[in-house]
């Protein structure tokens, strides 16, 4: 994710719709529209993009299309699959993250940006905190009890895993949802 | 998060603490051939006579013996099995199959997720909570390297306490360092410690406000 402003993309062939979700969020992000998939890819390729908002019938390229060569190219933006009806196959199996079913509100379509950029930090936060985890292991089994208490690495590293720890554990209420279960688990697996 | 006395597991048949919290999740290490299968999976036996569900996990293709314990100390009807050892075994014989699922491979950590969700949805409110065993870890660290499989434990710990589950995985202290153990006991509120000596099979438990001090033998 960029410093400032979350990147939102969204890839909609039906330019007054494309037109209606930027009004609703461009007040909070920094938002582009695409009017197809291969423009899309194009704009995924040459800006920082943190969420998409992708259509899942376009003509030309299919939503799913896009999707595959989003991951293919290991370009990493959260995806949320936007479609008329609710899906009843498995969205976190196709490869999205999301689903939201149109027409939709201001609220709702924000509401999934902010769901996919908070999940965005979270998988950060347990990637590191694994990356944590495994120093202080590490530096448990090669020095002793006294070395620890002098080690300003040490301390700097039991400070900060204490942060992520905490971060990490308020974050734990949304694993009571299936979607974000799953593809945090897809996350990783993903994961280069 | 949990609510103060929320719904509690039941164990003291199998070990000298009475009762688990839900959201309980539970190491059980030990070197090989010490009994930590039997013993997750007599901690599984117990949720029939409870009402709950129960599911277990292996990667290690044993889904015949896990069954066979079971049996031994309960009725299968509550046991759910998923096998991701990608053997291609297919069910014990005699198990219904809308109780088994497979997962191709270890390292399909989505896989054993849905398998997970779709256990979930199809007991439904139908149990009290479940008791699930994810066995086994050492075999986990051979498919998956370690940060990785820590992750991914992170993971599925937080949804299992998100479900009030009362879940239990099983490591070979043996096979992996000290360090790597450390590492994971992280994610663990409870270790059940397993050592076998003249035959005599001891457990010692850490983390539990009942358990007693010293090494405490098995039935």
């Amino acid at each position: 994710m960029t410093e400032d402003e979350p990147t939102v993309l969204i890839v909609e062939d039906d330019e007054d719709v494309a037109e209606t979700f930027r009004r609703w969020i461009e007040d909070a992000y920094e938002t582009h529209v695409a009017l197809g998939g291969s423009e899309a890819l194009e704009l995924l390729e040459d800006l920082d993009i943190d969420v998409v908002l992708l259509d899942r019938l376009m003509p030309g390229m299919s939503g799913k299309e896009v999707l595959e060569e989003i991951k293919q190219r290991a370009l990493g933006p959260r995806v949320a699959m936007v479609t008329a009806v609710e899906p009843d196959y498995d969205i976190i199996g196709m490869g999205f993250d999301e689903y939201i079913t149109k027409p939709s509100s201001p609220e709702e379509l924000r509401g999934t940006v902010e769901r996919l950029l908070r999940r965005d930090e979270r998988d950060k936060d347990r990637r590191e905190y694994a990356s944590l985890r495994a120093k202080q292991a590490a530096l448990e089994s090669s020095k002793s009890k006294k070395e620890l208490d002098e080690s300003e690495e040490y301390d700097e590293l039991t400070d900060r895993i204490d942060e992520v720890t905490e971060e990490l554990d308020t974050a734990e209420e949304d694993l009571v949802d299936e979607t974000e279960f799953l593809s945090s688990l897809r996350e990783i697996e993903e994961d280069e | 998060m949990m609510s103060e006395g929320g719904k509690t597991y039941d164990v003291g048949d199998v070990l000298p603490v009475s009762t688990f919290k839900e959201g309980t999740n539970v190491l059980v290490s030990g070197p090989a051939r010490s009994g930590k299968t039997t013993l997750g999976t007599r901690i599984l036996a117990g949720a029939p006579r409870n009402g709950e569900g129960s599911l277990a996990i292996t990667t290690d293709g044993n889904a015949d013996d896990i069954l066979d314990t079971y049996r031994e100390h309960d009725g299968d009807g509550a046991l759910h099995l998923v096998d991701c050892s990608g053997s291609g075994a297919g069910p014990p014989p005699d198990f219904p199959p809308d109780r088994y699922q497979t997962v191709g491979s270890p390292s399909d950590m989505t896989g054993v997720g849905v398998a997970f969700e779709k256990y979930a949805k199809k007991i439904g409110d139908r149990v009290d909570g479940s008791r699930v065993m994810y066995d086994s870890l050492t075999t986990l660290l051979q498919y998956v390297e370690e940060k990785r499989a820590y992750r991914f434990i992170d993971v599925l710990t937080g949804r299992f306490r998100a479900e009030g589950d009362l879940s239990v995985f099983t490591v070979d202290g043996g096979t992996i360092d000290e360090r790597t153990s450390h590492m994971f006991m992280h994610e663990f509120d409870v270790e059940v410690k397993i050592r076998v000596e003249d035959d005599v099979r001891e457990v010692l438990i850490d983390g539990h406000t009942e358990a007693p001090d010293d090494w405490t033998r098995l039935d």
